[in-house]
């Protein structure tokens, strides 16, 4: 591994610590050193703090852990087998599909709102498997998926809007869920989402080299030996997965798989393995951030973390696009 | 020998190849010309398996079709006209070129290695080796992606209009590039072009395409005094100072 890569690792893991700690630390209720490790070594008299950092900060922390890198990791993915720099999860349409099997169930099942996660996973994961499917049908050409994904997109929305009219309680539930947020995850909530997303990151890992050929085209990619249709389809699961993973838990969170992946180009330059390891890391420190900001600005407020990224994403990535024109 | 034999592609109603038949021969370069439309980029693809095709298509007297993805790749590579302006640095696009041989799992031996800075010398690129592909001029571009598919070891290359979007000097640098890749690393080249000048100082052997069959094949001297540029082209052919030109 090259000395500049190596030291860009370490700086990112560091920078996902700090941050990491910053949130356990600070928020509605700032813990004291003295508080933090009377409650991580279990000391009495700390029982509040304990509580608070076990049952409040740390599901948070894993929460945005989880999301920051999944989004990422699927929108690096994505940007990288399309060629395409506006290419995120919400383009191929698993935020649609997501939402929209969510305000079915809130409209159809009511009783059933704990199942939430579950109809979102589901609405991703079959909007992922017609995203396959037409992209397998079209010959897996990378504009067909992105058009499909537009097309779901707009006839989901549509179906969104179409149920939102129906009952206006829903579309209150429906919002919460759209924004997205870390409010009552739990660390059971998160156990399978991690483990797909780990997944999702060792796959990426093992078949950069095979995107980094498909980022260059279909044509060259077939050329020098590159099975074009698997390859995408293979990295469609992943992307798809690993959105549908984070939607589970943290509803419809934007920008991050979007802005991301500018940023980890910037930052580590062209060399696909990097990218790949790199994007996971800078999703989650970034994740974590928002989500500290949220809790912090109007605390006891709570402003939900999707709101956050896009205040901060909006101006950011715009700036990103300036500079990188100059 | 790399050969064609009663290649017929359609798309949809379109007939683009009907029963083009070619052969080439080891170490050589046979430059396949035609008017657009003619299905010469068409009969490039069908070794990649880029369009569904019938007739057969032999490799070293084993038929393409008989090996997989990785196995027709370490033998045969194709570079298509349209090139990505990548963000790639050079090594890494070069290194891509190792794709078939190296597999998904293993990391570069110094076989791969060794493949790569070879292609990087042989192409003269070794002072841009470090700098995005997308920064480097057409010329250079394409130089990159020739140490690409040059690195990756297979004999055969297939080139689909490598002087294409290229001005003189980078187009002549290239058709000497070509030259070498047949006469000194003993590659079998087939290629597309367009200008029938340079075709003729590269080849060793001319084939034509029009409305999707082979109607000449033949030396570049048979090629300057058939009736070919004439039908085909609606061009004439001057011999002036050993070299081809046509008006």
């Amino acid at each position: 591994m090259k000395y500049k890569t190596r030291l860009t690792y370490i700086i990112l893991g560091v920078l996902l610590v700090l941050s990491a700690l910053t949130s356990l630390v600070f928020g509605a209720v700032s813990l004291s050193p003295s508080e933090l490790f009377g409650a991580v070594l279990q000391k009495e008299g700390f029982e509040s703090a304990r509580i608070i950092l076990f049952s409040l900060r740390l599901p948070r922390l894993l929460s945005a852990i989880v999301a920051g890198a999944g989004l990422a990791l699927s929108g690096a993915v994505l940007q990288l087998i399309m060629g395409n720099e506006l290419v995120s999860p919400n383009t191929i349409g698993v935020n649609a599909g997501a939402g929209l099997a969510v305000i079915i169930s809130l409209t159809a099942l009511p009783n059933l709102t704990p199942l939430t996660p579950v109809w979102a996973f589901a609405g991703a994961f079959i909007t992922l498997l017609l995203i396959i499917g037409f992209s397998k049908g079209s010959g897996g050409s990378k504009s067909s998926v992105v058009l499909a994904g537009i097309a779901l997109s707009t006839l989901f929305q549509a179906g969104i809007s179409f149920f939102s009219i129906l009952d206006s309680d829903v579309l209150g539930m429906y919002s919460a869920f759209s924004v997205g947020s870390f409010m009552g995850v739990t660390l059971n909530d998160l156990l399978i989402p991690s483990a797909l997303i780990i997944l999702s990151i060792a796959a990426s890992v093992i078949l950069a080299p095979a995107m980094a050929a498909l980022s260059l085209g279909d044509r060259i990619a077939a050329g020098i030996g590159v099975k074009v249709q698997l390859t995408r389809i293979l990295c469609l699961a992943i992307a798809g997965l690993s959105a549908a993973s984070v939607i589970s838990f943290a509803g419809l969170l934007g920008f991050v798989g979007l802005i991301v992946p500018h940023i980890t180009r910037r930052l580590v330059g062209s060399g696909t393995r990097q990218y790949i390891i790199a994007s996971p890391l800078i999703g989650a420190i970034l994740v974590i951030l928002s989500d500290l900001a949220g809790r912090c600005i109007l605390a006891p407020t709570e402003i939900p973390v999707g709101i956050v990224m896009a205040f901060i994403g909006s101006p950011f990535f715009l700036a990103l696009l300036l500079n990188q024109r100059r | 020998m790399l050969e064609f034999k009663d290649i017929k592609v359609r798309l949809g109603k379109a007939v683009i190849l009907n029963g083009a038949c070619l052969s080439v021969k080891e170490g050589s370069v046979c430059v396949l010309l035609g008017r657009n439309g003619s299905g010469k980029s068409t009969l490039l693809d069908t070794v990649a398996g880029l369009v569904p095709y019938s007739g057969s298509i032999i490799l070293d007297g084993q038929p393409l079709s008989s090996l997989s993805t990785g196995e027709r790749a370490k033998k045969i590579v194709y570079l298509p006209q349209k090139l990505s302006d990548s963000s790639l640095k050079v090594t890494d696009l070069v290194k891509l070129g190792r794709f078939a041989e190296k597999g998904l799992l293993s990391s570069m031996s110094e076989n791969d290695i060794e493949a790569v800075e070879s292609a990087i010398r042989t192409m003269e690129l070794k002072s841009k080796a470090h700098l995005p592909v997308s920064s480097l001029s057409g010329g250079e571009r394409q130089r990159v992606y020739i140490a690409m598919v040059l690195a990756s070891g297979a004999p055969y290359l297939l080139l689909d209009e490598p002087t294409t979007y290229l001005d003189i000097d980078a187009a002549r640098s290239i058709c000497s590039t070509i030259g070498t890749l047949s006469k000194e690393l003993g590659k079998t080249v087939l290629t597309v072009f367009h200008d029938l000048s340079s075709a003729m100082s590269v080849a060793d052997k001319i084939c034509v395409l029009d409305s999707g069959i082979i109607v000449f094949e033949g030396t570049p001297d048979e090629f300057a005094d058939s009736d070919v540029p004439q039908k085909v082209f609606g061009a004439v052919c001057t011999k002036y100072g050993g070299r081809y030109y046509f008006s």
